[in-house]
């Protein structure tokens, strides 16, 4: 199993033909390993209605005071003095920053903070809009048909073997996907209508015992 | 199902706790207690997902001296959360993901594989690994290792667990164990025949994992 970033289907599909063509030298069939990459999706009633709705999860996700945090994270400076609605700061990150500790460092935050400075400048946006802009994309948005469409494309041309759905809310962001999209798949015949077994290696088609004699 | 068609497979991950999960909405309920894992767990179980998955914090993040404000104060710890899970979920695949900078092989090798065993086969262990020095003062008496020696210990690690859950032969006999590498050195005779039935899988570099980062170790 192989838990990786959502990407263009493009970009899916190079990872995926790449580490598949890697297990024969290992002794083992493609189907032996599984990529699924982490997404987040939004549903509406309508395509329309969904991108909506995921503009406003995006706004909630990147609260004025967010955007800040964001901002000093790549910035690595004390940037509370910054309007979020105003534009980015001129001075360039610090990179030997510890302002932030315990999460993962932005590898270039010098690159990252041009980056961010040149989409401000060629859409007028203000720092939280940047932020939104750069941080906050949706996987897939749409309605139930157009979500389980995009999802059935992305695995049959070998992007993925399947999703490991993120949702936005705690405990109730599942509900909606298993009522409204699962069985849009089901019917288009590319997800199960019950559990051919019980455990999850069966769930993953994979044999039950993988027992390596010899190996202490 | 019509065969031939690829199927998909589908998972869960628990809302994490970067700037994916809205605060914000009033339908946002506990990021800790047992409730909300039930739901999402019995929810994924409901759309017949292969496994629900959770995440690992090791160290509260801090942002200019303080908690950092997207961080979950009081969450509880995965293995445990999953074990109750397997109690009120049938089928669901159980995914933890477990540092393998810090703890130890024949402890961690124990509690996955307490976990496949209460679960019946539906155990999967998340392979990370860290080399920050923050989330390292908890642990290893205070140290961490560097980026190239998180990956040795790492896969040192990983193959002294899978020594140690192969020590069963599937016809039950159990045979001593003895593991004796750079990174540990350990002779034990395992309780546990388990985890046979359990995956292990990884994740790929950038792919969000909090304090922790890892890579595809080569396929074993």
């Amino acid at each position: 199993m192989i838990f990786t970033r959502h990407s263009t289907p493009e970009a899916g599909r190079e990872f995926y033909a790449d580490v598949k063509g890697r297990l024969a030298r290992y002794g083992r069939e493609p189907g032996d390993l599984k990529i699924m990459p982490g997404v987040t999706y939004v549903l509406g009633d309508t395509d329309a209605d969904a991108q909506e709705r995921a503009a406003e999860v995006r706004r909630q996700q990147v609260s004025p005071q967010n955007a800040i945090l964001a901002l000093e994270q790549v910035w690595g400076r004390d940037l509370s003095g910054y309007d979020p609605d105003g534009p980015l700061p001129d001075l360039d990150p610090d990179p030997d920053s510890a302002l932030v500790q315990g999460r993962v460092r932005v590898a270039d935050p010098v690159g990252v903070a041009r980056k961010w400075r040149a989409l401000s400048e060629a859409k007028g946006l203000s720092i939280r809009q940047t932020v939104i802009e750069s941080t906050s994309r949706q996987s897939f948005v749409g309605s139930p048909a157009t979500v389980a469409a995009a999802l059935e494309e992305h695995v049959a041309t070998d992007a993925a073997d399947g999703f490991i759905l993120v949702p936005h809310l705690t405990p109730g962001g599942l509900d909606d996907f298993v009522d409204r999209v699962v069985p849009l798949l089901q019917e288009r015949g590319v997800f199960r209508t019950e559990y051919a077994g019980t455990t999850l290696r069966s769930h993953l088609g994979l044999p039950e015992s993988v027992w390596k004699a010899g190996t202490p | 199902m019509s065969r031939g068609k690829k199927q998909i497979h589908l998972a869960a991950h628990f809302p994490g706790v970067n700037s994916t999960t809205v605060w914000a909405d009033p339908r946002s309920g506990s990021q800790i207690d047992f409730s909300s894992f039930e739901h999402l767990a019995r929810t994924a179980e409901r759309g017949l997902f292969d496994f629900f998955f959770l995440a690992e914090g090791l160290r509260l993040r801090e942002h200019a001296g303080r908690i950092h404000d997207l961080d979950v104060v009081g969450r509880p710890e995965s293995i445990t959360v999953l074990n109750a899970l397997a109690a009120v979920t049938e089928r669901l695949g159980l995914a933890a993901t477990v540092n393998a900078t810090f703890n130890e092989p024949y402890e961690l090798a124990r509690r996955l594989a307490s976990l496949d065993h209460l679960s019946a086969g539906r155990a999967a262990w998340n392979v990370v690994t860290s080399s920050d020095a923050f989330t390292g003062e908890n642990f290893r008496r205070g140290g961490y290792l560097d980026r190239a020696d998180r990956y040795t210990r790492a896969a040192e690690f990983l193959a002294t667990a899978r020594e140690l859950w192969d020590s069963w032969t599937p016809e039950g006999e159990q045979r001593p164990f003895a593991h004796s590498g750079p990174q540990f050195r350990i002779g034990a005779r395992s309780p546990y025949r388990a985890l046979r039935r359990g995956i292990r899988w990884s994740s790929r570099p950038g792919t969000p994992a909090r304090g922790g980062s890892s890579r595809p170790p080569p396929p074993t």
